[in-house]
């Protein structure tokens, strides 16, 4: 067998893979293995294959790489490897560094070119692109800037080559050419060697000066094991070939023939100063901290310009007040590596001076940074608007924990002049000064805006932070993920480059990567912390057109204390200190939460339990306040903000909703303040990022779109995703792992709200219980099963741990039972039922007391519910009458209001939504929020009454499924019963007189004479009793007897709607006619007696509207087309088939909807 | 979900080409996906690129006619399913009729020279020789491409940046779709292309496409070329120096962040190349279609396949056991992959129906007589209505055709990759496998008329093709290593 892999080189795993599978990376190893073909090459020019204006160098280096291995290894022949391409190339630059050596430097005229990562060679196209060519290449390969120094033969004009780094020169590929041009024929080096001509030379044939000279040159760069040394390759072939061919290199120092020397061409140089340890002189200018970390053990010296303390510089030799430290001198950022200033020689040894400490300008935002959470320096003028204008340094020296910003920072302010000193404590050598004194370092800063010399920059930006605690009792508890919310102005001059993280011991966060929002580096710098996930590096989220607002996001599991935001350009930054809220509590109190997730709202309650597990105290509804003030124990703000809550953000005020919609709102709970939210709030995701896995992270690119709705006068990105609860019923794969990571992230971010509240409320997660409900359509589906899963998964995230212990984390409640179990004490009755009708689906509980203890209790639900009713999923293409008419009259209305009227404000925010194509239950939902200012239901319910026939059908078709369960058990339940009715969608029986209506219609539909129900119990916050409930409710309800397969009318007709549906969705069509009379059976029945019902009651008529006037709508051919269209649309799946009762009436109130809207319509 | 497939030069366009053969038999990609191929080359005679081009139009007549526009259609045929919208790229925008020299130096036929010590840089990077020497950098006359060297190419293609037809192409890329590259790196133009594509796309603050998943496919080398002695150290089209230039050219790319920051890289190339004869003008360059070609094309299909990519084992290689030993080595066939590999399960075993599909077809139209009197009469095949059709696919089996034979053909030194034979009976189609019992050419023609006939409501040309496809997909196609 022979193995065949399509590479030039062998991967090191093991082939046949006979797919397209994982290969090692590629290595110089690899490179150098893979066969060349020894041809004879007379113009030292390989034609490379490498595409930038620098492939000469890069080739150069290749080629002595390459020569090298291929000597190591000696598996080809010297003398092919001589005559080889890359050969010829070694061979050529050795004749130039020969020449040199023999000749010197002075037969060259010698022209240095600068290049940097930002050349401008001119501004037409073509040069532009030249210059980004040489960009790109410097900043890959050469991020200092490279200085390339040509060397032109003064006697011939011709330029000879120039030097690079990585082999110390190289040859212009025309230099052959001119040689002879010139007339240079026989040029000589040490030996009988002609250099330049086409015999190629290799190092171990040159002589043994030049030989020595090399090796003097090299040796030390891999003594010093510097594999990054630019010049490795080049050295290594160097003394390959020493040990290789048994040269014995002399003392090249004994040669004065060596002219060239190379560090003065380039940067990295081969001499260093060793200080020997006791070198150092006393001093009395010690820093009196130990800062070992950053000094090689050396204390440091602490040196201010013009500082008139007392003492000896050095052993011997006071300090004199004149100015010797230079303040703007470049001092080496490294302190091991500065040249003690006048130190006579050139001394190494750290210290510290003005520049380490203060940042040379202030950095202002546009608002007053809320000084209650955050360190900041006061201004007269300006208030609390300045970063602080101090370096990291100056807080490693004093302790973040010692800090006192009275004793060790001064901020003094005179007319234009921001005066600020700092106070470092030094210690002496000298007997006199070996107690603690204080250098002072002061800076001056121009606040004076109008005078052209401020030392003030405006960089608009804020930040927000979550959670803002620190646990102080256990710091591996800080180990969350503190997330940062960064908003910024792009399009401003003093943009920020970068921020960095530091920790307690004011190390940078982060592998010394810096944050940088404008990084197209990304991937390069990407750091995913294994721990969370979470990328370290910024997700950039989105820019407003014109606006130039961009938002990023910041993760990271570790506990930092402090920012640094350095601007562009010039690069200096300012600080930014939280003033975290620090927790040092028992943490064991235990709470419980319960999570409604429901089709259009999710609402969350909890209580705290006693030691006993038991329930003492509701608390309702799930809230976390901010009050703006001074920090206290008892504060509890999930997100803080950098600017003082009721203040204005200056430039960024434009952008404020954005805020507030792209990251969790401060304060959760009741009050009106737009820095608030309630539960419940909507089930609907905000993405700017399609999340496409399991890593990815809620915040990051994924929010609950918690102000869906509320001033959106941008126009981003966004994408909204409502429905989130059966999003995954019906959806292809692709879109399904999409969508599961959607609704992963919801969850998410519902448990980081819940862990951070739960801290803050002394408890910790070991105290925490979360519980769960589902409706009983879900029960023992798919979907159920997937949403648990992505529920563990979630709660796996946020909690990390073990999500499995189902006595903390319950999932399995039935939520027709939550209503009951929170309503328990209302219900005197011994029969009661409770309608709980949400946004997508229906549950019902019947339950009928058997003895003392035991009921009977029936479960049902299905999937009608309010947006049949308001939305337009039986035609996305259509809108709903309701809305249609709506919009039609208040369109015209908003034209008699000046724009700035309240309600023509309203109608264009939800006019935008309109035109945008949002669906019609996002368009209601924006309805029913500004129902007060748009009189949404007064517009369609007073002016067009047939408008309720609408509720009053699909009420009745509820009660016609309740009776129909009564009568199915009528052994097992009882009429006289109690009625209660929850679920937010249940809202709009407030527009029809529901409790008349339902023993009106139950008594038609049972043929009784007496009332079936004997009170109906409304709530005024139907949605949040299910959550409510679902926190009362015990695990297991073992003693009650749970039936759960009434949920269709027609259970005969499967086979049927099967055989339909098969003819439906094969493309031909069905004649309606010749659907069976039974299958629309429960439609006809129910129909004649709504129908009947209104035709004879003039009252009702009155209060439902007129179903006479769209009576061509009811009758068998229209039920029939109905169940077709349903089939047709929603190709429902085989094993499911939903009833032939509910699901075709959805189409039926759709179609009538826009019945009614067609003939009241303004014209 | 749209797949930005960058196809640079010759042999972009030579992967892209049997891609496109692969996704007419219906390859397995994720739904919805749809392709954009971006075909670049500066050489806006190459013969490759018009190849292509004609190729991915054939392509399009036949799914125009056959689905007429309709996707229910589409969608339920596995044959043609994947739509390929054709975007093609070239350089006469940028106005490259000069010399690298003058491209430098001039500006709308007005001087802006160089810096002085720019221009010495560059004098001592670039060969000055005249345009006519073969060695020439600098003068270089840019309408003919890039001539190997890709020091140039890399500077030409930074001019996309501020193309206006390339701005709008990358603005129209989503975070949820794919970019896939392809390049050779032993040329000029691919191997200038890709590390250029690549800067841009790095330096674009287009969210889209910083976020889109990205690939490539660098093409060492496969081929050689036949040049004269006396041309040998003609460097740019030294077919012997193809390898040492691929050494320095991965060695840069070993270094080059940019490049690595790919989702995924896929390498390839052979030892065993077949050699051809050289042509210094694209239009003139007709190399057959090649193993590495088909393999490459493989690539893009496992990239568009895979969901997670891994930031660390992103480099991605092929290999194969070769069974047998002599001259059968250089001959792969269908044995050499096994039937529980993917690359079989979601790639050959629906050429292999598209091959039975095409011997049928090709038997429908030159056996009329011999036909069962049944099935010619119960279906319109032969009608003049529907030789439109018949011909718009017969023209893209002619082209399909051509490929299979081109991948056979071992006359130039190649590898062959031999599939099928056509010249024997249907049930003897699949080399070096055993007669497929089953088939017989009489069992099939009752099975497709049942089906036609079942069908009768849908849109003509459609029904055959459809119920062609459908009977060839529902047999178990023979592997033939069993």
């Amino acid at each position: 067998m022979i193995n065949y892999k399509f590479l030039l080189h062998e991967p090191e795993n093991k082939p046949p893979f006979q797919e397209w599978s994982f290969i090692p990376p590629i290595t110089e190893e690899d490179i150098s293995k893979i066969e060349d073909s020894v041809i004879k090459s007379t113009s030292g020019k390989i034609g490379t294959s490498i595409p930038t204006p620098l492939a000469r160098l890069f080739t150069f280096k290749t080629a002595f790489s390459i020569v090298n291995k291929q000597l190591n290894a000696g598996e080809i022949d010297v003398e092919d490897i001589r005559q080889s391409i890359y050969g010829g190339i070694v061979s050529d630059c050795l004749d130039f560094l020969e020449w040199i050596f023999v000749e010197g430097i002075n037969n060259f005229e010698q022209i240095p070119v600068n290049l940097t990562d930002n050349n401008d060679f001119g501004v037409t196209p073509n040069l532009l692109a030249l210059s980004k060519a040489f960009n790109s290449t410097i900043s890959s390969y050469f991020n200092k800037g490279l200085t390339i120094t040509l060397f032109k033969h003064k006697q011939s004009g011709f330029i000879v080559g120039g030097t690079s780094p990585y082999s110390l020169l190289y040859t212009s590929p025309n230099w052959r050419r001119e040689v002879k041009q010139a007339g240079l024929i026989q040029l000589r080096g040490l030996s009988a060697d002609t250099l330049f001509d086409d015999t190629y030379c290799l190092l171990h044939s040159r002589n043994i000066n030049f030989v020595s000279y090399l090796n003097s040159i090299t040796n030390p760069i891999l003594d010093k094991g510097d594999n990054s040394h630019p010049l490795k390759g080049f050295a290594e072939y160097v003394q390959t070939t020493i040990k290789k061919f048994g040269i014995i290199p002399q003392d090249f120092k004994a040669f004065d023939l060596a002219v060239f020397s190379p560090s003065h061409y380039f940067s990295f140089g081969f001499k260093k100063i060793d200080i020997e340890s006791g070198d150092l002189i006393q001093s009395d200018f010690y820093l009196d901290k130990n800062l070992q970390h950053i000094t090689s053990g050396n204390k440091p010296l602490v040196l201010s310009s013009k500082m008139t303390l007392l003492g000896q510089y050095v052993k011997g030799k006071p300090w004199s007040k004149d100015d010797i430290i230079n303040f703007n001198q470049p001092y080496h950022s490294d302190l091991n590596k500065r040249k003690l200033p006048n130190s006579g020689i050139e001394y190494e040894y750290p210290f510290i001076i003005d520049s380490d400490l203060f940042q040379p300008k202030l950095i202002e935002v546009s608002y007053n940074i809320n000084n209650n959470y955050f360190h900041t320096i006061e201004s007269l003028k300006y208030g609390t608007r300045f970063l602080l204008p101090v370096k990291p340094l100056f807080f490693e020296i004093i302790g973040l924990d010692h800090i006192s910003f009275e004793e060790n920072l001064k901020v003094e302010e005179t007319g234009n002049i921001l005066k600020v000193t700092l106070f470092i404590p030094i210690i002496g050598s000298d007997g006199r000064y070996q107690k603690t004194r204080m250098v002072e370092f002061i800076k001056e800063y121009s606040i004076d805006t109008n005078s052209g010399k401020s030392d003030v920059n405006v960089t608009p930006f804020e930040c927000a932070f979550f959670p803002f605690f620190r646990r102080i009792d256990m710091v591996n508890k800080n180990n969350h993920n503190k997330i940062i919310l960064w908003l910024e102005k792009s399009n401003v001059e003093n943009k920020i480059s970068s921020i960095l993280f530091y920790d307690n011991n004011l190390d940078i966060i982060g592998d010394n990567k810096i944050f940088n929002p404008y990084s197209k580096k990304s991937l390069d710098e990407t750091k995913v912390d294994l721990k969370s996930g979470f990328p370290l590096t910024p997700v950039k989220r989105m820019e407003y057109g014109e606006e130039q607002f961009i938002t990023n996001y910041f993760s990271t599991h570790l506990d930092f204390r402090l920012l640094e935001i350095k601007l562009a350009g010039d690069g200096y930054g300012g600080l930014l200190i939280p003033k975290f809220i620090e927790l040092k509590r028992p943490f064991n109190k235990k709470f419980k939460y319960a999570i409604d997730f429901g089709t259009t709202n999710t609402h969350i309650e909890y209580a705290e339990m006693n030691h006993n597990g038991i329930i003492e105290n509701t608390k309702s509804p799930f809230k976390v306040e901010i009050s703006g003030n001074v920090p206290q124990i008892n504060e509890k703000p999930l997100v803080v903000l950098m600017h003082k809550n009721s203040e204005t953000l200056g430039d960024l005020d434009k952008v404020y909703p954005i805020l507030m919609r792209e990251f969790m709102p401060p304060s959760i709970g009741n009050d009106s303040n737009y820095y608030n939210i309630k539960f419940p709030t909507r089930s609907v995701m905000l993405d700017y990022k399609t999340p496409k896995n399991d890593t990815d992270a809620a915040f990051l690119h994924s929010n609950i779109a918690f102000k869906i709705g509320e001033r959106d006068d941008f126009h981003p990105q966004a994408i909204y995703t409502p429905d989130l609860k059966w999003l995954l019923e019906d959806s292809n794969e692709i879109d399904k792992d999409i969508y599961k990571n959607r609704i992963r992230m919801f969850f998410e971010q519902l448990f980081y709200m819940i862990k951070y509240k739960a801290t803050m409320d002394d408890c910790d997660e070991d105290g925490l219980t979360l519980c769960f409900t589902r409706p009983m359509s879900m029960k023992d589906t798919q979907l159920n099963t997937d949403i648990q899963k992505l529920i563990k998964l979630a709660i796996k995230k946020v909690f990390e741990n073990d999500p499995n212990d189902t006595s903390k984390y319950i999932f399995e409640l039935d939520e027709s039972l939550a209503p009951y179990e929170n309503n328990r004490a209302k219900f005197t009755n011994d029969s009661f039922c409770n309608i709980d009708i949400g946004g997508g689906t229906t549950d019902i509980l019947f339950a009928y007391k058997i003895n003392n203890v035991d009921y009977n209790f029936y479960l049902t639900s299905f999937r009608f519910a309010g947006n049949v009713i308001w939305g337009n999923e039986a035609d996305p293409k259509t809108h709903n009458g309701i809305i249609q008419y709506f919009t039609d009259i208040a369109s015209a209305k908003s034209k008699l209001h000046e724009k700035s009227h309240p309600f023509s404000e309203a109608f264009h925010q939800y006019n935008q939504y309109y035109l945008k194509g949002v669906s019609d239950s996002e368009l209601v939902s924006v309805l029913f929020k500004n129902n007060e200012v748009l009189k949404f239901t007064e517009t369609v319910f007073t002016n067009c009454i047939d408008f309720k026939l609408l509720l009053f059908i699909h009420y009745s078709a509820i009660l016609y499924f309740v009776n129909f369960v009564y009568k199915k058990y009528e052994t097992k339940l009882k009429y006289e019963t109690t009625l209660s009715l929850s679920g937010n969608g249940s809202l709009y029986l407030n527009l029809i007189p529901v409790t008349a209506i339902s023993n009106l219609l139950l008594k038609k539909f049972s043929n009784s004479t007496s009332n079936p129900i004997d009170g109906v119990i409304k709530e005024d916050f139907p949605k949040e009793i299910t959550a409510r409930g679902a926190l009362l409710m015990k695990p297991i309800i073992n003693q009650r007897s749970l039936v759960d397969d009434i949920n269709s009318l027609d259970d005969d007709f499967v086979e049927v709607c099967i055989q339909l549906k098969e003819h439906t969705i094969d493309g031909s069509h069905v004649d309606t006619n010749s659907l069976t009379p039974e299958l629309t059976k429960s439609l006809s029945s129910f129909f004649s007696i709504i129908i009947d019902l209104l035709k004879t009651n003039e009252k009702l008529k009155g209060q439902v509207g007129n179903i006479s006037n769209y009576a061509e709508m009811f009758n068998e051919k229209y039920y029939a087309a109905s169940i077709m269209k349903w089939l047709h649309v929603e190709k429902p799946n085989l094993k499911n088939i939903d009833s032939v009762f509910f699901k075709p009436l959805k189409y039926i109130l759709f179609d009538l909807s826009n019945a009614i809207y067609e003939k009241n319509k303004i014209r | 979900m749209k797949l930005y497939l960058f196809a640079i030069g010759g042999s972009g366009a030579r992967v892209v080409k049997s891609f496109v053969h692969l996704l007419a038999s219906g390859s397995n990609i994720p739904i919805g996906t749809e392709i954009v191929p971006i075909i670049i080359d500066t050489d806006a005679k190459s013969l490759e690129t018009d190849k292509l081009n004609k190729t991915i139009y054939k392509y399009g007549e036949v799914q125009r006619v056959l689905f007429d526009n309709n996707e229910d259609y589409r969608n339920s045929c596995s044959f043609f399913n994947t739509k390929i919208l054709t975007k093609q790229f070239n350089f006469e925008s940028l106005n490259l009729d000069s010399t690298f020299n003058k491209f430098l130096n001039e500006y709308e036929g007005q001087p802006r020279k160089l810096k002085d010590d720019i221009k010495n840089l560059m004098d001592s990077l670039y060969d000055t020789s005249p345009e006519n020497s073969s060695d020439t950098e600098l003068n270089l006359n840019l309408n003919v491409g890039f001539k190997g060297n890709p020091n140039i190419g890399g500077i030409i293609f930074n001019m996309l940046e501020n193309n206006i037809d390339f701005k709008n192409l990358l603005g129209s890329i989503n975070a949820t779709d794919r970019v896939f590259i392809i390049s050779s790196i032993f040329g000029g133009n691919g191997s200038s292309g890709f590390p250029a594509l690549m800067n841009l796309f790095k330096q674009s603050e287009l969210e889209g496409l910083q976020n889109a998943k990205k690939a490539a496919l660098t093409v060492l080398p496969y081929y050689d070329l036949l040049t004269d002695e006396s041309k040998e150290n003609d460097t740019s089209i030294n077919a012997k120096l193809f390898n040492s230039k691929s050494k320095s050219a991965l060695s840069f790319y070993i270094q080059d962040n940019v490049l690595n920051s790919l989702d995924a890289h896929y390498y390839v190339a052979d030892n065993k190349r077949g050699q051809y004869k050289y042509s210094a003008r694209g239009e003139n360059q007709n190399n057959p279609a090649t193993l590495s070609e088909f393999l490459g094309a493989l690539g893009i299909l496992h990239f568009l396949n895979t969901s997670q990519f891994n930031p660390i084992e992103n480099k991605f290689g092929f290999a194969l056991d070769m069974l047998g030993s002599g001259a059968g080595d250089n001959i792969i066939h269908l044995g050499h992959f096994k039937k529980e590999n993917k690359v079989y399960s979601h790639v050959l075993k629906q050429l292999i129906s598209f091959a039975f599909a095409k011997k049928f077809f090709d038997f429908l139209c030159s056996n009329e007589n011999a036909l069962n009197p049944g099935f010619k009469d119960s279906s319109d095949f032969y009608n003049r209505s529907n030789e439109s059709y018949r011909s718009v696919l017969n023209t893209y089996y002619e082209d399909w055709q051509n490929w299979i034979d081109e991948l056979e053909n071992t006359t130039s030194g190649k590898r062959g990759l031999k599939f099928f034979e056509f010249n024997r009976e249907i049930d003897e189609l699949i080399h070096n496998a055993n007669k497929y019992k089953k088939l017989k050419i009489r069992d099939i023609e009752g099975e497709v008329t049942t089906s036609i006939r079942a069908s009768t409501k849908q849109h003509k040309p459609f029904k055959y093709i459809k119920a062609i496809n459908d009977y060839f997909n529902v047999i178990n196609s023979p592997h033939p290593s069993l």
